[in-house]
């Protein structure tokens, strides 16, 4: 009903397990910050950039997947390990 | 124009020039990477999350890359005197909807109360949003985040309770809270007008609109609108979707006019709570 929890979501929460969604969903987003952070530091140190300040646009998608996969890793951890519910 | 990778003859102390990336009609290559996010919703309609998860992964890749290495060279000819691209501006806040792309999948939890979904997923998003005014170096007035001095907004502002109700009358949502206590209640309003409400017409009128009009002219608002209702897609009803898209290329007019998102945010969160979680109580 909103663009940021919308169906797709909830279809996904009803029909499959959290530890399918973890594996891939968010294996994805990890994989994805690590590109990221690696996309970072291979412009940084390249010469054709010319500025690192434009760097700092990569901070919009790092970020945000940083939330995600401390997310991920702490519900991982609280399902795996304190078998939360 | 574009350097097209032409030789730029630097001294030994500068860093070489940044190439050129893509072709030299900047709106063309932003209008393309529309079109993929637009798909991409598509496809997690029709093929499932797993699939659209990666092609939101890929196109963050390519749309944030294409910025950073785009824009040396744009600001290298601001300073010669050529004429800005604006349309590359567009870039990182674009970005950022194949990002809520993947946190509205990574960033829940069936464990969790449906309620809590809309903070988790929120945040970060705001975060992003932040982050996307300190890279263009925006203020509260390009956002249209700007002092109200308009009765205007209030109008605008009240258009949100009868849109609850067609919102309501078209999606007919199961009831969000298991609990009807005020406190709880309380909290879905301000998780709701915070994270779902302002934020969306922050992100796509305060930030993704005003780069598109900027760059493609008065298309710019129909073209916000159709990015807004692919984001419905998920919703798999046709009429929703329809719904959405009247409803973004309404609000776009409307902040385009009075050049304030204060009153359309203001009836995103009235639409929302509404409809998705006064109505389905009192009516379920």
């Amino acid at each position: 009903m909103t663009s940021t929890v919308n169906e797709t979501t909830r279809h996904l929460f009803a029909t499959t397990s959290y530890d399918i969604i973890s594996t891939t969903a968010g294996l994805t987003a990890i994989v994805l910050l690590v590109v990221l952070l690696v996309e970072k530091e291979v412009l940084r140190t390249s010469r054709r950039t010319g500025q690192v300040r434009s760097l700092r646009a990569l901070d919009v998608a790092i970020l945000p997947l940083l939330f995600s996969f401390t997310f991920v890793v702490a519900m991982r951890f609280a399902v795996d390990v304190l078998h939360f519910r | 124009m574009y350097d097209q990778g032409s030789a730029v003859h630097s001294s030994p102390s500068e860093p070489a020039p940044a190439i050129a990336v893509g072709p030299s009609n900047p709106a063309r290559v932003v209008s393309i990477y529309v079109a993929l996010i637009v798909a991409v919703q598509a496809v997690a309609l029709l093929a499932g999350p797993t699939p659209a998860t990666l092609g939101d992964a890929a196109l963050v890749v390519a749309i944030l890359t294409h910025f950073v290495l785009s824009l040396p060279a744009v600001e290298r000819g601001r300073r010669q005197g050529a004429p800005s691209h604006p349309a590359v501006r567009a870039l990182p806040a674009l970005a950022l909807l194949p990002v809520l792309g993947i946190l509205s999948v990574t960033m829940v939890s069936a464990r969790l109360p449906q309620l809590a979904w809309y903070a988790l997923v929120g945040i970060p998003v705001a975060l992003g949003v932040a982050l996307v005014v300190r890279t263009l170096e925006l203020d509260r007035r390009d956002l249209g985040l700007g002092a109200v001095s308009d009765m205007r907004q209030l109008w605008i502002a009240a258009t949100g309770i009868p849109l609850a109700v067609l919102g309501y009358l078209l999606a007919r949502p199961q009831p969000l809270l298991a609990h009807h206590d005020w406190r709880t209640l309380i909290t879905g309003v301000l998780i709701l007008t915070v994270f779902s409400g302002f934020l969306e017409e922050t992100l796509f009128r305060g930030l993704i609109q005003p780069r598109l009009v900027t760059a493609f002219g008065p298309p710019g608002i129909p073209l916000t609108a159709v990015l807004f209702a692919a984001m419905y897609l998920g919703t798999r009803s046709a009429p929703y979707v329809l719904f959405a898209g009247a409803l973004g290329l309404l609000y776009g007019r409307l902040a385009s006019r009075t050049h304030s998102i204060w009153g359309v945010a203001v009836s995103h969160s009235l639409l929302n709570v509404g409809a998705i979680l006064i109505l389905p109580l009192v009516w379920s």
